[in-house]
């Protein structure tokens, strides 16, 4: 398994204390960058980074347009933009329609991130009420990336995880602690 | 759901097949999104492969016309990051009033709800009148559209909420009403704006401008491209001209230009001499 260079993780409703729990234990100094891709209000852009800085154990940045992907620290993509990633480890903005009902689409950055970072990849989809992140997922294992969901008997609402588990063959479908383990033993 | 994934090869085709096909340049745009897009486009129009699209962007005018307008991504509402248009109305327009004739320039309209909310909020400020807009775009089908004034009535929710935020001077319906399952903007404020079909990275702009208002259109191309726009741009604004960006947008990746930030949040910069 691995090395992997970036996680991402997708949720909607139902997934903020997942969210939280998980920054809560995330390891320090692995090397690893993650972005997060939480359906939110689109135009309330302020106070989200804050509410989920409080417990994290990285720092929570909200990327401009082409900045640059640094280890140890979690992006989270802004209100009202989808969220790319580019080859050569940099962010890409978009205010592109939206997709599945939702920008930020998890689609979108799933489908990116699994363009540019191929088997380097570990896509993480929790609980959500529309199908948004099932695309993405079955890009991030067809570019050779590792899968995970949520249990969808954990999950607040399971419409977005039972879709992904319909549309691929997912690797492993975990509780929230298993996922936080999981994420703790990667080097 | 088809999918079609380019490979890079194919990719690079297409984007020589669109400067083939109408002179224009697609080679420095952000890479995934275009890629995306193309790739859309190809399954909802059931191409089979690139050499099948490429040879219609070619031999089919109109539909190259099509094309570009719809490579066009819309922006997305208006008045969208209503903090923003505050601060433009506090921080520029109070400078610009100060001013003979200033020129005000959008250098790539797209679908028009940035060059609507503007000229509403210029004359919510007794400025419309004194001011030249110009606006520009490489699709010319979104020029027309825009001077229909009919937007997608999806937009009227978000539209009533901002405009609410920003403007107490006059109701919502003083520019916007419902029609025929559209949400139609009043006409009458474009009537003095100047339109040119043309893009910024090829168009000709003459004289200097006191404000460039360029909100997400930056983010659609690569870093290169960026510093090269970002360049001319600030050789077409006037000494100590205003340029406003998208929120998510920002000059960090060409120090070599001297702006000064004049609203860190909203994307606020002033051109400086130093």
């Amino acid at each position: 398994m691995g090395p992997y260079q970036h996680i991402v993780i997708g949720g909607s409703a139902g997934s903020f204390q997942s969210i939280t729990q998980i920054l809560a234990e995330l390891p320090k100094n692995t090397g690893l960058s993650f972005s997060l891709v939480l359906h939110r209000l689109k135009h309330v852009r302020s106070g989200f980074v804050e509410a989920l800085s409080l417990r994290s154990t990285l720092p929570v940045i909200e990327p401009e347009d082409k900045q640059y992907i640094r280890p140890n620290t979690v992006y989270l993509t802004p209100a009202n933009y989808h969220l790319y990633i580019e080859l050569g480890n940099y962010f890409s903005l978009s205010t592109e329609e939206s997709v599945n009902h939702s920008r930020p689409s998890i689609d979108i950055t799933f489908s990116s991130a699994a363009y540019s970072y191929k088997e380097k990849l570990v896509g993480i989809l929790l609980s959500g009420a529309n199908r948004d992140g099932a695309m993405g997922m079955k890009d991030i294992k067809e570019a050779g990336g590792f899968t995970i969901v949520q249990d969808p008997d954990e999950c607040q609402v399971k419409t977005m995880t039972s879709a992904a588990i319909e549309t691929t063959q997912i690797d492993k479908i975990l509780k929230i602690e298993e996922i936080i383990r999981f994420i703790s033993q990667m080097k | 759901m088809n999918s079609i994934k380019l490979k890079i090869s194919e990719y690079k085709n297409i984007i020589q097949g669109i400067f083939d096909a109408g002179g224009v340049d697609f080679s420095e745009y952000s890479l995934c999104s275009m890629k995306r897009r193309l790739e859309q486009k190809m399954v909802s129009e059931k191409f089979s492969d690139a050499d099948e699209f490429i040879a219609n962007l070619k031999s089919n005018p109109k539909y190259f016309e099509q094309f570009l307008f719809d490579m066009s991504v819309p922006v997305t509402d208006f008045f969208r990051d209503t903090d923003t248009w505050k601060a433009i109305r506090n921080q520029v327009f109070s400078k610009l009033e100060k001013k003979e004739s200033p020129r005000i320039l959008i250098p790539e309209c797209s679908s028009g709800e940035d060059l609507y909310s503007l000229l509403i909020l210029l004359k919510e400020s007794n400025l419309l009148d004194f001011v030249e807009v110009e606006a520009c775009d490489i699709s010319k089908k979104n020029i027309e559209k825009i001077q229909k004034g009919l937007y997608t009535l999806k937009s009227i929710e978000a539209a009533g909420r901002n405009y609410n935020e920003i403007i107490t001077t006059m109701p919502f319906t003083e520019y916007f009403y419902e029609k025929n399952n559209d949400l139609v903007v009043n006409t009458n404020l474009i009537e003095k704006v100047i339109f040119r079909v043309q893009n910024l990275q090829a168009g000709v702009f003459e004289g200097y401008y006191d404000y460039i208002l360029y909100r997400n259109r930056l983010i659609y191309y690569n870093p290169q491209m960026q510093s090269k726009l970002l360049r001319k741009i600030y050789n077409m604004l006037h000494k100590s001209g205003y340029l406003s960006l998208g929120v998510g947008e920002n000059l960090n990746l060409h120090s070599d230009l001297k702006f000064t930030v004049v609203d860190k949040n909203e994307k606020i910069f002033k051109k400086s001499r130093f």
